[in-house]
């Protein structure tokens, strides 16, 4: 249950309350380390990293961590593991642009969503079936017509893909029942645009083949 | 002989929120970022990080640590008297002179006189300077009261609670404040009644520090004792706060005696403040409460780690809000609560539980 009075507008604690509430539905017992994707979906997505101050500060805390750099330390020293201590000084950097990415990636993804939302809400008028959008198969976001205006779910096995997130990458598909009427590559905002176009359009072949039936 | 803070004692406050210990000795924390009170400092360089904010770093002059070291520095003090004073805050007891934690009897702590620069005083310094839970002045309290009629009506008239129940969480009430008054003063100084924040004196007539009439509802520990006090305002003034704690600050969930009965896995409710609690218990579930939304014992949460948990939340986005908090805190700790949701036309779990018991006594009647 994921309410938002104002406006249908997505927002991070939005999306990370809704994705949380799909992983509580699932069974501990089935699922391995639950705990854990959730603790992860609580720290990517929730945390404000909005403001400049407080991201460049938890930059700033994570690039001097001396925690993090004595358990890359602790890794090097398994005589399994074939790299050196420079790499893994290395992959900690890169964590940090990783971090980055995903703030990048959420923001966009909501900001997306919240843009297209009310265009396909109108091309669809809310027909009987419901409309899914689906970010990298890992995300799934059901359009509502009254609060709350969004119901989500998680792909757990697809989280991985989140790992090569970036704002600027990613793909969305539309669904209308079953059946994938846009499917949109972010490269540039005019894209957005043209997956509300592909929708009319299948939405429009829909109708037609509904009404030749 | 040094004095000894057991281990278990040192664990707990070093879990302790950074964040929340810098709130308390009144710095001005903004996205987990304060001024450093160690150097002079233009721009916040103090970060809280980690799980729970549970660590502090200054990225100006480079001092780290957790909750007890910052609590060190800002006082200038000693390990043992910086875990004596937390302590304290927090409520976990302890004999500071042998090995033996002890969690029934009332410690009398050694309250280092803090001087706080002028900036960072707050204007509640009950905040900075607690009065410790004194178990025996609250048995004095409780021994001496007894359910009055305005209390009858508000829990079993009004909330249809579980009489059963009302006795066995030991709940009671007052409503003649001079006798009160009167029996602990002939078992306590007046001066320990007034540095313990029970009674006050003005023109020389002793008041109670809470307003009556109202509930008193004993806190106690896992093994059942007595921790903590809270009253509930029965009255009709409406300036007067609904709920208050008295002698000390401390947070404490309520009802965790329900934990030693309860096995793992089993479920557990967690309620936001006392009244919902009671109506849950009173429905034959296992509930605590947290005292309110911005009073959450964090510590003891990791109590509840070994049940699955569940949370009706309060049907507006204040109660959602807290919801989303209190999850937030609890996967912190590697756990989480399911979302109950409540009938739309019902405020809260207390009233939903009044209809329920309303429903289930008119369709006894009419067999």
């Amino acid at each position: 249950m994921v309410t938002n009075n104002q406006s249908n507008k997505l927002t991070r604690k939005i999306l990370c309350q809704g994705l949380l509430d799909a992983i509580d539905k699932r069974d501990e017992s089935v699922y391995r380390d639950l705990e854990y994707i959730r603790s992860l979906i609580s720290f990517l997505f929730e945390d404000d990293w909005s403001d400049s101050g407080y991201c460049n500060t938890s930059y700033d805390v994570l690039a001097n961590d001396q925690f993090l750099l004595g358990y890359t330390f602790l890794l090097k020293a398994n005589p399994q593991f074939t790299y050196t201590w420079r790499y893994l000084r290395q992959k900690k950097d890169e964590y940090i642009s990783f971090l980055k990415n995903v703030q990048g990636y959420i923001t966009q993804i909501c900001s997306d969503i919240s843009e297209i939302a009310p265009d396909l809400m109108k091309i669809f008028n809310l027909e009987l079936q419901e409309i899914k959008l689906v970010i990298d198969d890992t995300i799934f976001v059901v359009l509502k017509s009254s609060i709350p205006y969004y119901e989500f779910d998680l792909e757990i096995k697809n989280l991985d893909r989140i790992l090569s997130a970036s704002s600027d990458k990613y793909v969305l598909r539309v669904m209308y029942g079953k059946t994938t009427v846009g499917v949109y590559t972010r490269k540039d905002p005019s894209d957005i645009d043209i997956l509300v176009e592909q929708v009319k359009v299948a939405q429009k072949l829909i109708k037609s083949d509904n009404g030749s039936k | 002989m040094d004095s000894y803070i057991p281990k278990e004692i040192v664990d707990k406050l070093r879990s302790i929120s950074s964040e929340e210990v810098a709130l308390m000795l009144g710095l001005t924390v903004r996205n987990h970022k304060a001024h450093c009170f160690m150097h002079d400092d233009k721009v916040p360089s103090l970060s809280f990080y980690g799980p729970n904010r549970k660590m502090w770093k200054c990225f100006s002059c480079g001092k780290s640590g957790n909750a007890v070291s910052l609590f060190m520095e800002f006082n200038n003090i000693g390990f043992v008297e910086a875990c004596q004073q937390l302590a304290n805050q927090y409520g976990y007891s302890f004999d500071v002179s042998s090995n033996r934690p002890l969690s029934a009897r009332p410690i009398t702590p050694n309250l280092i006189n803090i001087s706080y620069p002028s900036r960072f005083k707050k204007s509640n310094s009950s905040l900075i300077t607690p009065s410790p839970f004194r178990d025996d002045i609250a048995k004095v309290v409780l021994q001496n009261s007894v359910l009055t009629p305005t209390a009858y009506k508000f829990l079993f008239d009004e909330r249809k609670l579980d009489g059963n129940l009302i006795t066995a969480v030991g709940i009671k009430s007052v409503e003649a404040k001079n006798d009160l008054i009167h029996t602990l003063k002939s078992n306590f100084s007046e001066e320990e009644l007034i540095n313990n924040n029970i009674v006050s004196i003005k023109n020389g007539r002793s008041y109670l520090k809470f307003f009556t009439p109202c509930l008193l509802i004993p806190y106690r520990d896992i093994n059942g004792s007595l921790i903590g006090l809270q009253t509930r305002y029965l009255g009709e003034k409406k300036d007067v706060p609904r709920f208050q704690f008295l002698f000390s600050s401390a947070k404490h969930l309520y009802n965790l005696p329900i934990l030693d009965k309860m096995s793992y896995g089993d479920d557990l409710y967690v309620s936001e403040g006392i009244t919902d609690c009671l109506a849950l218990l009173s429905a034959g579930q296992n509930a605590i409460a947290i005292p309110s939304a911005s009073n959450i014992p964090e510590s003891e949460l990791l109590m509840l780690k070994k049940f699955k948990l569940h949370m009706f939340p309060d049907n507006d986005e204040a109660g959602l809000n807290a919801f989303y908090n209190l999850r937030k805190i609890l996967i912190q700790r590697g756990t989480s609560i399911r979302l109950e949701v409540l009938p739309n036309e019902f405020k809260d779990y207390a009233e939903y539980y009044v209809s329920l018991k309303a429903n289930s006594d008119g369709n006894e009647q009419s067999k």
